[in-house]
């Protein structure tokens, strides 16, 4: 699985923190996203799946 | 979405109004009429309520691409203000609305000033204690007041008032002037100058307050925070900006999720085996508040942008300088985004939905929201099961000019 994050669409909500926690953080100045693992392991697939699909602006794609 | 749309408005047709009256009967459902216009007219030139022309949208998968679309532009005219009250830009606004109106990246750049107070964890360590202790207070009132009560006076409106008076710094005492001037500034039903009037006071109370803060040398909320970057000789806000930004949070920090904890205790109220779903399970509130936001949506009139050349949305043609209003409403009923969706499934499967906008401008107080009704949703029914509605759904004021939909009043028994 390989994510990619489009930055400048980030609107700091941190859905994707609240759906994976190991794999997303936010900067606690300004609430963008930050990536902690850009290759997850398998058991966080699901996850991810789901911070992806919860972003309310559509800045995280999640390749496999 | 490849469908081919014949939308096109006809030779001297008139066009469609934007459709705002729901069936009295489902008060909880958008205008029947955007469900026939999203399938037969996704994307269509209409008129507003103010009378001005424009485009509206009434699909997910295109309302999406309207907000995500750097050739559109947030900053725009009102479309939802009454009759032939209709400006050519929004330089009218009493005070600077900030970055809702700007686009990026000088939209981010002021965002982002204040992003970081309204993180999941900044809401959770900051303010989820002081929700709960409130949360909990009110319950207690009502537990010690008469069995029927309005909801709306009892806890809709308070809880809200105190979270944004403890985020900005603000005295709470003040809340009956704030909240008066905000509903004359966000109800649609009212006068142009009764509007303007609201929003003046808000202006006043603001500008005295930064004084008073400024006088104190206050630290205290936001605001003061705010101050700190309007003063000095590395000012990053202009005065009224920095008037602006606390109007702004002002009253759109407490109408919205006022309407909100309303709209959807009559909604858990008026659907028994949904609320007895969640009480059994308090798990699924996470999910449930999501839900909710979906279903009610309660931004009624849509978001508008505007087109800054000529570009295509889903087969219409848009020209330069046109207004694209997003039913937001009607864009989270599609059911090609969401299986039946005019269900309320607390169960439903957790994706991104437009209840709290959409983009780099969906709502900044989103997490504040969503704790506020994650904590006296499951709290409201544990303490009082047997709550009911004091009448019928029918008899329930609904708000139809608010610019958030919402109950005017909610007469419940314990």
């Amino acid at each position: 699985m390989r994510i990619s994050i489009d930055f400048d669409k980030c609107c700091g909500a941190g859905q994707c923190v609240l759906a994976a926690p190991e794999v997303f953080d936010q900067r606690d100045e300004d609430g963008i996203v930050i990536l902690l693992d850009p290759h997850p392991p398998a058991d966080q697939y699901e996850t991810v799946r789901q911070a992806e699909a919860v972003c309310p602006a559509a800045a995280i794609k999640v390749e496999q | 979405m490849t469908e081919s749309l014949s939308n096109q408005p006809v030779g001297d047709q008139p066009l469609i109004s934007q459709p705002v009256t729901r069936d009295p009967l489902n008060p909880l459902d958008p205008p029947a009429e955007y469900t026939r216009l999203r399938e037969d007219q996704p994307i269509v030139k209409v008129r507003f309520p103010n009378g001005s022309a424009g485009w509206m949208v009434t699909r997910f998968e295109e309302g999406s691409q309207v907000f995500s679309d750097p050739r559109l532009s947030a900053r725009r005219p009102r479309h939802d203000t009454p009759e032939g009250e209709v400006d050519e830009a929004d330089d009218s606004a009493p005070f600077d609305v900030g970055f809702v109106m700007m686009d990026e990246p000088e939209h981010g750049a002021y965002r982002r000033l204040l992003t970081g107070r309204f993180t999941p964890k900044a809401v959770q360590n900051k303010l989820q204690p002081y929700i709960d202790k409130i949360v909990d207070d009110h319950l207690d009132a009502i537990a010690a007041g008469p069995e029927t009560f309005d909801f709306v006076q009892a806890m809709a409106l308070p809880i809200p008032c105190l979270v944004i008076c403890e985020l900005l710094g603000v005295p709470y005492e003040d809340r009956d002037g704030f909240h008066e001037a905000t509903v004359d500034l966000m109800d649609m039903g009212k006068s142009r100058e009764v509007r303007d009037k609201g929003a003046h006071w808000l202006i006043r109370y603001i500008t005295g307050l930064v004084a008073e803060k400024r006088r104190t040398g206050a630290t205290d909320g936001i605001l003061a925070e705010l101050i700190n970057k309007a003063d000095g000789e590395d000012a990053i806000l202009s005065e009224r900006q920095l008037i602006g930004l606390g109007v702004l949070l002002l009253f759109a920090g407490h109408d919205t999720t006022a309407a909100m904890m309303g709209l959807s205790t009559l909604t858990l109220l008026t659907h028994d085996e949904q609320r007895a779903e969640l009480m059994e399970h308090p798990e699924k509130m996470g999910t449930a508040v999501e839900e909710l936001m979906r279903y009610l949506t309660i931004v009624q009139f849509g978001l508008g942008r505007v087109a800054k050349e000529d570009l295509e949305i889903g087969g219409a043609q848009i020209k330069k300088g046109e207004l694209v209003v997003v039913a937001m409403n009607a864009a989270n009923r599609d059911p090609r985004a969401f299986q039946d969706p005019d269900t309320l499934d607390i169960d439903r499967k957790m994706a991104r939905h437009m209840g709290f906008g959409y983009g780099v401008h969906a709502c900044l107080g989103q997490n504040v929201a969503r704790a506020e009704l994650k904590t006296v949703l499951p709290k409201l029914f544990q303490r009082f099961p047997n709550l009911r509605l004091a009448g019928s759904l029918e008899e329930v004021p609904m708000d139809f000019t608010g610019t958030n939909y919402g109950v005017r009043k909610l007469m419940v028994t314990r």
